[in-house]
């Protein structure tokens, strides 16, 4: 267990169930966290479980799904408001309990919120297609890491979702999921003897055994894929191969060079792309350092789409050829240092990245993450530079009609 | 500079009204904290279009606001971003109905990133060219929303129940709209509603208080000056719908449902105006909220999945209710949702169920206040209603349950808009 102690309002308690990223077992753990906050043995349907939640002042559960590397994180959280603010005692034992009994105290489910579930997932990829920017991000992810388990739904397949049933899904819970490595943080205002209370009823279990890696395929010749749909924009995708990874020496280099390409307003992308050439309203870059990849996102001009995705292209290749400059490196220092300074005054922030240095083992302080960053220098970029490759073009666009 | 300290919440204000009256409230927070999050806002927003000058009365194409908060960046020297960057700060602004923000969150260098802020903000620079390109960028922005099916449905939707009230246009106007906006149509919206006399400064997290005390104090030398802006003209808005049903078939997967509900503003103290906002929004949650019975049995019965939404709107004599819902079953679903509102709604609701929502309203409150952008935000909201965002706690506690009931019968089935997009 991990206590965070300061001085936020609320409290927040977190529970990371974390295990391979599977094929087989990947829609059990998108239902689950689903599953699992709408009822508990005791708490028979949603509207007794929103009832308590409601009376505990609003509390709420967030929950998801992520890939980390090659690992698959459940992570459930609650938040309540500080009881100290409300003046209500009692707050803390019933929200302990409710968090309680959402992770354990399901001997099965409920059958029909099992189907209501599985029904709202369906339908989700049902309308998929409606929703132009989610349907390119996600074919964009079909065709970069194709043969990748990055290229397939966090869901699970449509397939899958169909056929599951109940009892499969129990089963999983009780032999698999519950069997899972967890990481348990409590964060906010609380007192000693509170700690000893949630110390006493939850588990901390860190033991992983199989190691984290980051890894991905080498680069191939370019992909290029272009839809046509009804709309008003063309979305372009551009994936560059870049292997820097989380742990790599380059890592922050690399974090740099992404704020440099496409991650703020004073970055490349936005000045050339948007404010020169006027051809988009939002274009940016992603570094996924879980992958060591660099994904470049951006609304254009329907009319001008094949000028415009020539120009990001050109814009990388200039920059891998030129380097960047001393004072675009400044700059990007002083927005990168102060991300993650403001990042230490968020709670959710807070709390993920207690469960993420165990995870990695990381034990730096933020100033000595903050001296690695002015470390960096040109010729780290210029190092980094050197790895982008471009890999895979999805272009989703709008007709002649559109 | 007077402070105001509310000892519940952990919370102090420090009040500072400037000769030109701009006024400027610093919400701190104590050490260890790194960030702090500034706001300045103009009352003048997307529902500003036609006001009263000395001579006349001005017109703007629909979207000015929006055109200008983008054109407030421009620099002679450059985008004022480079500098704000140089800085190590986030920048950024936002337009709503009635007003227009310009932001940034600093860990560092807060007193030159205000300096250039300010210096921003009254340093106009409007150019044919420098216009005419921000048109390209704004009518991808307009673009990028109308491929998104809920807000082509939602700009329907205000076009069936509004017929003159400027809240029937995007906030960003239209890709038409855009184009009739210029240099000069900036400049003078520039010079009549940018008056530091108009603005409010909310400053919230880490402050040096002397520094921002100075810093102000400098200011109010340079800007000695105080304005007034003009009087917005909004046109009568009749009180019945402009359309009523609309099916449109369209290429979606499941088919959607919008029900709009024009309500009638009326003439309210800040106080009872609050309230009221407070009473419908409290009335929607107990009535198709995650614990109610009708939204229990919408699942059961297959009607909505999880895109299911409430809105509501509470402007310038323009008040609505908006509910969304993909369906296999949309005229059940509308059937049901009409019902509920003009009919059933009083026999669901409970006493009990109201006791919990104060509860969840104060918690709301509380959850608010831990977020620098949000109480900032919501501190601007609330000073602009001519009230105080601590003062919300206390306007909860006078909500009776009889005040929610009343609010119903505002409700009428002929000011209720269906818009159907089916499935072709």
């Amino acid at each position: 267990m991990l206590f965070i102690q300061n001085d936020f309002k609320t409290i927040q308690f977190a529970v990371y169930f974390t295990d391979l990223d599977e094929d087989e077992t990947r829609v059990y753990r998108f239902l689950l966290p689903r599953l699992l906050t709408t009822h508990t043995n005791q708490l028979l349907n949603k509207t007794v479980m929103n009832e308590k939640l409601e009376d505990l002042y609003g509390a709420y559960f967030k929950s998801r799904v992520e890939r980390i590397g090659n690992y698959s994180v459940v992570s459930i959280i609650l938040t309540i408001v500080d009881p100290k603010i409300v003046e209500d005692d009692q707050l803390l034992d019933q929200a302990l309990s409710l968090f309680n009994q959402v992770l354990f105290d399901h001997t099965s489910f409920n059958k029909e919120l099992f189907l209501e579930e599985k029904r709202m997932v369906i339908e989700q990829w049902e309308t998929l297609y409606d929703k132009k920017r989610l349907y390119a991000q996600t074919k964009f992810y079909e065709h970069f890491f194709e043969g990748d388990a990055y290229g397939k739904p966090l869901s699970g397949s449509l397939k899958d979702i169909k056929k599951l049933t109940v009892e499969e899904l129990e089963k999983y819970y009780h032999d698999v999921f519950l069997k899972n490595t967890k990481k348990f943080v409590a964060n906010g205002r609380i007192s000693e003897t509170d700690e000893k209370k949630i110390e006493s009823i939850v588990s901390h279990d860190m033991h992983l055994i199989h190691p984290f890696t980051t890894t991905f395929r080498p680069s191939r010749s370019v992909l290029v894929i272009e839809e046509e749909t009804q709309m008003k924009q063309a979305i372009l995708k551009l994936g560059y191969h870049f292997p820097v990874f989380r742990l790599d020496k380059l890592y922050h280099a690399a974090v740099l060079l992404d704020t440099i390409l496409g991650g703020y307003p004073e970055s490349r992308l936005f000045k050339e792309i948007r404010e020169n050439q006027g051809l988009c309203y939002d274009v940016s870059s992603s570094y996924d350092y879980y992958k060591g990849v660099i994904m470049i996102s951006s609304g254009v001009d329907l009319k001008q789409k094949d000028h415009a995705l020539e120009a990001i292209k050109q814009l990388v290749l200039d920059m891998i050829d030129q380097g960047i400059n001393e004072e675009e490196l400044e700059h990007a220092k002083a927005y990168y240092a102060h991300q993650i300074k403001n990042s230490l005054d968020n709670q959710s922030f807070l709390t993920k990245r207690a469960f993420i240095r165990e995870l990695l083992n990381q034990d730096d302080t933020f100033e000595e993450r903050l001296e690695a960053i002015n470390k960096v220098t040109i010729n780290d970029l210029k190092e980094a530079l050197e790895k982008i490759t471009l890999d895979t073009v999805y272009v989703l666009h709008g007709g002649q009609n559109d | 500079m007077i402070k105001k300290t509310f000892e519940r919440f952990n919370e102090t204000v420090y009040e500072l009204k400037l000769k030109n009256g701009m006024k400027v409230h610093i919400l701190p927070k104590d050490d260890p904290y790194f960030t702090t999050y500034v706001e300045v806002s103009v009352p003048f927003g997307a529902l500003d279009l036609k006001y009263q000058t000395e001579v006349d009365i001005k017109e703007t194409p629909f979207g000015t606001a929006h055109f200008l908060e983008h054109k407030i960046f421009a620099m002679p020297e450059g985008d004022a971003f480079l500098e704000f960057s140089k800085l190590g700060v986030d920048a950024n602004a936002m337009t709503s109905y009635n007003q227009t923000s310009y932001l940034f969150v600093a860990t560092q260098n807060v007193i030159p990133a205000l300096d250039h802020l300010f210096k921003m903000m009254d340093t106009p620079y409007f150019t044919t060219e420098n216009v005419d390109q921000e048109k390209n960028i704004i009518a991808e922005e307009l673009k990028m929303y109308l491929d998104d099916p809920n807000v082509v449905m939602q700009n329907k939707m205000m076009e069936m129940m509004y017929h003159v009230h400027p809240l029937k246009y995007d906030i960003g106007g239209t890709l038409e709209s855009i184009m009739d906006v210029t240099p000069e149509v900036l400049s003078d919206v520039y010079q009549r509603f940018y008056h530091p006399s108009n603005r409010l400064v909310t400053i919230a997290g880490k402050v040096d208080l002397k520094a921002l005390k100075s810093f102000f104090s400098i200011y109010d030398q340079t800007f000695p000056n105080k304005d007034k802006k003009p009087k917005t003209i909004l046109p009568k808005e009749p009180k019945r719908l402009v359309e009523k049903y609309v099916v449109e078939t369209k290429d979606v997967g499941i088919d959607k449902l919008m029900i709009g509900i024009k309500l009638m503003p009326s003439k309210k103290s800040n106080r009872d105006q609050i309230k009221k906002e407070m009473a419908i929004s409290m009335l929607l949650n107990i009535l198709l909220g995650p614990s109610s019975k009708i939204y229990a049995e919408l699942l059961e019965k297959k009607l909505v999945n999880q895109s299911f939404y409430i809105n509501t709107t509470f402007e310038k004599q323009a008040e609505n209710i908006l509910l969304f819902a993909e369906s296999k079953k949309v005229h059940k679903l509308k059937k049901i949702l009409i019902d509920l509102m003009t009919v059933d709604a009083l026999n669901l609701m409970t006493e009990e169920a109201f006791d919990r929502y104060k509860k969840v309203y104060l918690g709301q409150f509380i959850f608010a206040l831990n977020n620098l952008e949000t109480k900032a935000y919501l501190y601007g909201k609330y000073y602009h209603m001519g009230s105080s965002l601590f003062d919300v706690v206390d306007i909860l506690k006078e909500i009776k349950y009889e005040d929610l009931t009343l609010e119903l019968t505002n409700i009428q089935k002929k000011y209720i808009s269906v818009l159907i997009h089916k499935k072709a």
